[in-house]
């Protein structure tokens, strides 16, 4: 990552799917800044383009119009495999059904992005078994399969290996979205913490308004267009960022 | 209020019970993922119906030569292939009660000498007598009465120039020939020109031999062919409702000795039973292949029915009952097997009719027999064996992946979306591998003592069938190194390849089966051709040790040199270089009810060895041995001999000669090759005695030490060259020569190499392919995390050259045991042959790197599959 710059930082993205009259906008114009050690929640109903924006924030999708620098880089202009190497290195993705592989372990799950950077296998799983450690997943589980896991913890996992790579980036996809409210608030406890403790520049995208608060900033998208953005420390108020 | 305990409610399921509106719609969207399990159908039953036609093909039209040779008569009077009698034998027939006819004939082989060298059939009748021309005119013409068959325009001219000669219309057609031109013909006794005089419609035999027919009168034929006044066959038409059986004893008693009655349904069933050897063969072949195509089929099938095993689930949440979800579950399959019946019938034909000369043509060498002009007819009881075939494998395909999911319960099934079914327990596979291996020892044992093939066939598709269930345990005995080994060879993506041939064992374990049955039975062919090839060299060699050998250039059947007057060895010897020249006839010759081949040398071959040797197999003093033979006071058989007329060294063998009975006992044993049933060596001297024939097939040729052996061959041409049409051989390009007669006979594998291979090809793909698909939602994260493309495309291919590598080993094994099993036991009860077990070792290796190379290849598809994945995409995939 190149320093003095933002973490992400989004110019007059539109991104369309299909062609001519059938096109639908997922995102339409939106211009978004997100400096290292923020918390940024992004709110919108179903089919803003949340999803759309954090695909494009992380270079597994690419913008119709605009550009999307990460760490000072513009995405666009990498080639497949230096955005691959990029998102190794720099992003943790977190999902909402998990996508833990079912047949590894869950030390399997967190230790195998390690292999892409060259970690050894031991080295590997000791990594993996620190970051799940940290989450509180305990050692006893570390054996076992996803499936014998509640969904808190197999959330815990999946954050422990978004986060084995260290990445300074976290992008969260409705993380709370399957599980319950007393579960989802412990996961977000656990995000903030990593954002203040570690400085991890963490973007989540949810639906929850509460999951909203923890964030420093809360952008809204509606229509693939960003309408509102409030700092955590304000009330409801004007948007800061107007839509092109 | 309406109480209703115990009555069912209305089954609403009942509407689908005889349509196809839930399986149709099942498979929309699917139709591109099956179309891998329809062409392995397709291809499965194109070849059984293939075969089942080709088979049929080849039988009629042989024994369709052969009921043709015969024409109209119920009985034929011969002396063997060679035999000669008088010519007066058939009025000492003709006037036994119940003969209507005796009709004196001669049958011999003639050649064009020119770059097509046609193989003629020469037929020698009395062609004033007309009755005896009716003979052999087929029904139709003599039905029709007007039209004859033979039309010759002056049959006085036709009758006294010697040289006349009557050809099919297609042969003169073929060759530009109009009544009253020459055509040159090689004979035993040199070459010679014939006068056409007349012409012969194709039918009936003459349209069997593909228009190679010629007609001489028979005293033309005499002269060129057998002697004045001697035949080699009388063709008896019998009285009206006159008994066979009872026809063929009188006509007996009134015959020299040596001569036999015998009526030509015989002929028929000696074709049917050596046909019948081979075609026992081509079907082992393709129930091979059809076991190949069954497992990719099942494989597709079971991976298809495997990953809706969840929808299973979800029609048994609703309340559709488990025999329900059975039935339309197996209904689909019905509409994946009738879309492979459906390609595979043209196909079928397509191939038999592509494939028919080729297994026709290695009959002809195999078994020595005239080569008939083969037609492919395509005939319903064939199509409706390869349906069955086809729907029945789909079915079998569906069944075990349906049984499963109505095993699990129904939460399970849901839950466990995207996870391998749990099969059968460990104990009850165990249970099958194990009465497979009862079942194979079984069988090896019964075959041993009824030397029957058949139990060799049996126990051929055990073993295919073993190798298949000796996957998964080779899969867990190899786990422990080839974990790490695919994790190193995978690099990042190394716990991804091998998760998906660890995690998906069963249908690891079929595809890696499935290479190794296909493969294996390449191993298993080839480990037969060679040791065929190098038992051959083994012998020959010691066989052949003269600096020249010369034969006719035409091959009379099969592979035997046309027959030559013994008057050529002669000729050899006033040529100069030539220091001393040795005899040899080869000919079939009935025995015991089989037909024999009899190898007869002169005695200076058999003496000593400056000509070369058969080697005996068992035998005292081997000098002795043949010292005897020379001297025609014993005979020494072939191992296969041994083996099908249970006879050994000191026996009596009893000879019909056509001057009687010769009975002669057993001095030693060798090996030879000459005849699936057996060969006796005998001395020319003795031969030529007892069977009047002066024939030869082959002549040893040692020359003057010094003179160069390029002198030697072009003064033989220059000076034979125009009188006879002669091939000269060295030593070691006569056995070159019957290598290439064993790989003729072989020259199947090759294209059985290639079925074989498109047909792993698209098996390894398919597997490759599922696998992707099944982790889709994976690969989208594993590139969500920083997998680069090239990693993706790594992990494939390691997956296609694990499956390959352990697909050989699979191979290997199983070429080896049914190598050993066919050399050792199914070769010489099927066609007679004892012969060494040979390993192809060079074999071995090309086929472990065309199963990589071939897994590399099926790879790359799926690998670029992989990579072109479009990671947004492939993390919304359900």
């Amino acid at each position: 990552m190149k320093s003095n710059q933002p973490a992400i930082q989004m110019v007059n993205v539109h991104r369309r799917y299909g062609d001519g009259e059938q096109s639908v906008g997922a995102l339409n114009g939106v211009d978004l800044s997100v400096e290292a050690g923020e918390f940024v929640s992004v709110m919108g109903p179903s089919g803003a383009g949340k999803s759309t924006l954090l695909n494009l924030m992380a270079g597994l999708d690419t913008p119709s119009e605009g550009q999307v620098f990460l760490g000072g880089y513009d995405l666009s202009s990498l080639s497949d495999d230096a955005r691959s190497d990029l998102r190794l290195r720099s992003i943790g993705f977190v999902f909402q059904t998990f996508n833990l592989f079912p047949t590894f372990s869950i030390l399997q799950n967190v230790a195998w992005p390690l292999g892409f950077l060259g970690v050894r296998r031991q080295d590997a799983r000791a990594r993996a078994a620190e970051s799940l450690e940290q989450l509180g997943v305990e050692p006893r589980t570390h054996a076992r399969l996803p499936a014998e896991l509640s969904g808190g913890e197999q959330q815990r996992v999946a954050i422990a290996r978004a986060l084995v790579t260290r990445p300074s980036v976290l992008l969260a996809d409705e993380p709370t979205g399957n599980l319950d409210s007393r579960m989802g608030r412990i996961i977000l406890d656990l995000l903030r913490r990593l954002n203040s403790d570690r400085g991890v520049t963490v973007v989540l995208v949810t639906h929850n308004t509460l999951a909203a608060t923890y964030g420093h900033r809360t952008v809204e998208l509606r229509d693939g267009r960003l309408v509102r953005e409030t700092r955590a420390d304000t009330q409801v108020g004007a948007a800061r960022v107007t839509t092109s | 209020m309406n109480e209703s305990h115990g009555a069912a409610p209305p089954d609403a399921r009942d509407a689908y019970r005889f349509s196809f509106a839930l399986p149709l719609a099942f498979l929309s969207g699917s139709y591109l993922r099956l179309a891998l399990a329809v062409v392995a159908l397709a291809i499965a039953v194109a070849t059984v119906g293939m075969v089942d036609l080709v088979n049929r093909a080849v039988l009629l039209a042989f024994v369709e030569v052969a009921q043709n040779m015969a024409g109209r008569a119920s009985l034929e009077v011969s002396a063997g292939d060679a035999g000669l009698f008088p010519e007066s034998v058939a009025d000492d027939v003709a006037g036994v009660p119940g003969v209507q006819l005796a009709v004196p004939v001669v049958i011999a082989t003639a050649f064009t000498p020119d770059e097509h060298a046609d193989v003629l059939t020469v037929l020698g009748v009395d062609l004033t007598n007309k009755s005896a021309v009716r003979v052999y005119e087929t029904s139709e013409a003599l039905l029709s009465g007007s039209e004859r068959q033979l039309a010759i325009d002056d049959p006085l001219v036709f009758l006294a120039q010697r040289d006349s000669i009557a050809v099919t219309r297609e042969l003169a057609e073929r060759r530009g020939l109009a009544v009253g031109e020459s055509i040159l013909l090689d004979t035993p006794s040199g070459r010679r020109s014939f006068t056409v005089r007349g012409i012969l419609e194709s039918q009936g035999l003459a349209r069997a031999l593909g228009g190679n027919l010629a007609v001489l009168d028979i005293v033309a034929a005499e002269a060129v062919f057998t002697k004045p006044g001697f035949v080699n066959r009388i063709d008896i038409v019998a009285a009206r409702d006159t008994d066979p059986v009872g026809l063929a004893r009188a006509v007996d008693a009134v015959l020299p000795d040596g001569i036999r009655a015998t009526p030509p349904q015989f002929r028929k069933t000696d074709l049917e039973r050596v046909i019948r050897s081979f075609q026992l063969l081509l079907w082992g072949v393709a129930l091979i292949l059809l076991v190949v195509c069954f497992l990719i089929a099942f494989n597709r099938l079971a991976t298809h029915f495997e990953a809706r095993a969840w929808q299973a689930g979800t029609l048994r949440a609703v309340g559709v009952r488990r025999t329900a979800v059975w039935r339309e579950l197996l209904k689909e399959s019905v509409v994946v097997g009738g879309l492979g019946v459906i390609l595979g019938l043209p196909l079928s034909v397509a191939l038999g009719r592509w494939l028919l000369p080729m297994i026709a043509n290695a009959a002809v060498v195999n078994f020595k027999l005239i080569a008939p002009k083969a037609e492919l007819e395509v005939r319903a009881v064939s199509l409706v064996i390869a349906t069955i075939v086809g729907l029945g494998a789909a079915v079998m395909a569906a069944w075990l992946p349906t049984w499963r999911a109505a095993r699990v319960p129904v939460a399970e099934t849901m839950r466990r979306r995207g996870v391998e079914q749990a099969g059968a327990t460990p104990r009850m596979v165990w249970l099958v591998r194990g009465l497979l291996l009862a079942g194979i020892g079984t069988t090896l044992v019964v075959q041993s003592f009824a030397e029957s093939p058949v139990w060799g066939l049996v126990a051929t598709i055990l073993v295919a069938a073993g190798t298949v269930l000796a996957a998964s345990p080779l899969l867990q005995v190899l786990r422990a190194p080839l974990g790490p080994m695919v994790e190193w060879l995978a690099g990042p993506t190394g716990p991804f390849a091998w998760s998906a041939i660890w995690d998906n064992r069963r249908r690891t374990a079929l595809t890696i089966g499935m290479i190794g049955i296909g493969l294996g039975s390449v191993l298993w062919l080839s480990t037969m051709a060679k040791s065929l090839e190098d038992t051959l060299i083994y012998a020959q060699t010691s066989a052949v040790r003269a600096e020249l050998i010369v034969a006719s250039s035409h091959v009379a059947s099969g592979w035997v040199f046309a027959p030559v007057d013994e008057s050529l060895m002669k000729d050899l010897e006033r040529i100069e270089g030539v220091a001393a020249v040795a005899g040899n006839r080869l000919l079939e010759w009935p025995y015991e009810g089989e037909s024999i081949a009899l190898d007869v040398f002169d005695p200076e071959y058999l003496r000593g060895e400056q000509f070369g040797r058969w080697m005996l197999v068992d035998g005292d003093d081997e000098q002795a041995v043949w010292e005897r033979v020379a001297s025609g006071s014993g005979i020494v058989v072939s191992t296969n001999f041994v083996l099908h007329f249970k006879k050994g060294i000191g026996d009596d063998v009893v000879l019909n000669t056509p001057t009687g009975p010769l009975t002669i006992p057993i001095v030693g044993i060798s090996m030879v090759f000459a005849s699936p049933t057996g060969t006796v060596h005998l001395s020319r001297e003795l031969y030529t005695r007892r069977w009047n024939d002066h024939q030869l097939n082959r002549i040893w040729v040692r020359t003057t030490p010094g003179t160069p052996l390029p002198a030697v061959r072009a003064a033989i041409t220059r000076s034979l060259g125009s009188k006879y049409r002669l091939r000269i051989f060295s030593a070691k390009e006569m056995v070159d020569y019957w290598v290439a007669q064993v790989r003729r006979a072989f020259a199947g594998i090759g294209v059985l190499r290639v079925l074989v291979l498109v047909a792993l090809l698209l098996g390894v793909a398919d597997t490759l392919v599922a696998g992707l698909v099944q982790r889709t939602r994976e690969i989208g994260v594993a590139r969500s995390i920083g997998a680069r493309r090239g990693h993706l495309q790594r992990m494939v291919v390691v997956e296609g050259v694990v499956l390959g590598a352990l697909g050989f080993l699979l191979a290997a094994a199983m070429g080896l045991i049914l190598g050993w099993l066919w050399v050792r036991m199914t070769l010489p009860q099927l066609l007679g042959y004892v012969v060494h077990l040979h390993v192809p070792l060079e074999q071995m290796f090309l086929v472990a790197v065309m199963a990589i190379v071939v897994c590399v290849v099926a790879a790359l598809l799926p690998a670029r599959q992989a990579a072109s994945l479009a990671p947004a995409t492939a993390l919304r995939y359900e």
